[in-house]
């Protein structure tokens, strides 16, 4: 089962990879080089809109767990755990790696996620708080309670890493020099794969005899 | 403490819209430090235990003051130590790690601000979970059954106070240098074993208090 999701995942993202791509036969300007740039653009949301994305968010957040964690969910999982845990809050003692590491990248793609949805920067690191917490306390206490650094680590270091990794993969991203750029840019930020991505503007110049300037094309 | 420390983080999370300039703003800032540690009960007798540590803060900036959640993190390298635990004496080096959250509150002497920034004062208090882990080869262990592969963790709870100096200017190349001292005293000491799947072996209350001291010398900028 987890291997299918897998592989539905990796589907649906490479689906959209292959179709963002501009279309160099249909374009109004063949001979000319397009570049593309990657760009944020924050924007206000509704209610409606922010409960969905945090259901989408929280609903990652179990699918990795649930694929990541079958072995601590298998032996120290139970409905037991669940309501003694219900509502508790501890310290963990799990390793430094983990909850330095591990967690902040966690966080930092789930603000990355909410980046690439026109969310300024600062509602990014607070819905990502909002997933990780709701995630920390309803789904994580089947195998062990809601922890202080899971709480505090996953979406403020999460969002510091996601900053530099927003900054640093739109850099490579357009760079129009190398496909190994663009290639670590997209790992540096797999949100900028996914269908819901709002942040493409394509930029191409025009050269005639009357005319010199740039297009630039933004899409929402 | 535990639930505070909740309260206080949704609190300070509704975070809303961008302010102009730097007052009346949510921010998130993070810092690296040098750091120099102290703890009682561990004997130290080589060079002075310095380390390298991490802050982080989210909160709100009023015009003179600023709340904050925020974290400590240090990591010291401790040479020649000499530990109790479980009626072992552990002798040699080791690491130790200290990591804190809590609500941290500064204030601001706008009256007194030069150039260079504005001078504030901090203050706050925290939960504090501690860990050491022993060097393999250069322990040794006398009396007892410590297993040299486990780790000894301490959870308790502190305070810091500092003062430091914030550029105080626009938001977007703020930086800010701090020094801060730590105390933290130990109310529980657990001993544990495994790298991935951690393992509490045995917990109790030590029978001397254990208090860590920190100094904490950090610079750090404004994230956004």
């Amino acid at each position: 089962m987890r291997y299918f999701l897998l592989g539905l995942f990796l589907f649906f993202s490479a689906f959209k990879a292959w179709t963002i791509e501009p279309d160099s036969t249909t374009s109004t300007q063949p001979t000319k080089k397009v570049l593309k740039r990657y760009e944020y653009f924050d924007r206000g949301h509704t209610s409606n809109e922010i409960a969905s994305h945090l259901t989408i968010a929280y609903a990652g957040m179990i699918t990795g767990y649930v694929l990541t964690q079958t072995d601590t969910i298998n032996k120290k999982g139970s409905w037991r755990n669940y309501g003694n845990n219900f509502g508790e809050l501890t310290t963990d003692k799990d390793n430094p790696i983990w909850n330095l590491v591990g967690h902040p990248y966690t966080g930092s793609q789930t603000f990355l996620y909410f980046r690439a949805l026109g969310y300024d920067r600062l509602s990014s690191l607070n819905l990502a708080f909002w997933t990780s917490a709701l995630f920390e306390t309803t789904i994580e206490i089947y195998t062990e309670p809601a922890s202080i650094q899971d709480l505090y680590q996953t979406p403020i270091l999460g969002s510091a890493l996601g900053f530099v990794l927003e900054r640093t993969s739109l850099f490579l991203l357009n760079n129009d020099n190398a496909t190994i750029f663009k290639f670590v840019g997209h790992l540096m930020n797999p949100m900028t794969l996914f269908g819901f991505t709002e942040v493409e503007t394509t930029i191409y110049p025009e050269i005639s005899k009357n005319k010199q300037g740039l297009h630039l094309v933004v899409s929402f | 403490m535990k639930n505070l420390f909740l309260i206080l983080t949704i609190l300070i999370m509704p975070i809303g819209q961008y302010a102009f300039g730097y007052v009346n703003v949510y921010a998130l800032k993070m810092g690296v430090a040098y750091t120099y540690t102290r703890v009682t009960q561990i004997e130290i007798t080589d060079s002075l235990p310095l380390g390298f540590g991490l802050s982080s803060h989210v909160g709100y900036k009023f015009t003179d003051w600023e709340i904050n959640m925020s974290s400590y993190l240090n990591f010291s390298k401790l040479k020649a130590m000499n530990v109790e635990a479980n009626n072992s004496t552990i002798r040699g080096d080791g690491n130790f790690q200290s990591v804190t959250f809590g609500p941290t509150f500064r204030y601001y002497y706008n009256s007194a601000t030069t150039k260079r920034g504005t001078p504030y004062f901090l203050t706050g208090i925290h939960t504090v979970i501690q860990t050491m882990k022993f060097g393999v080869n250069t322990v040794q262990i006398d009396g007892g059954n410590f297993n040299q592969f486990h780790k000894l963790t301490f959870d308790g709870q502190g305070a810091l106070v500092g003062f430091g100096l914030d550029r105080n200017e626009k938001k977007a190349d703020n930086y800010f240098m701090e020094l801060v001292y730590i105390l933290n005293e130990s109310r529980k000491t657990s001993e544990i074993a495994g790298e991935t799947q951690v393992q509490l072996i045995r917990a109790e209350r030590p029978k001397k208090r254990v208090f860590e001291n920190t100094f904490f010398l950090s610079i750090g900028l404004t994230i956004f």
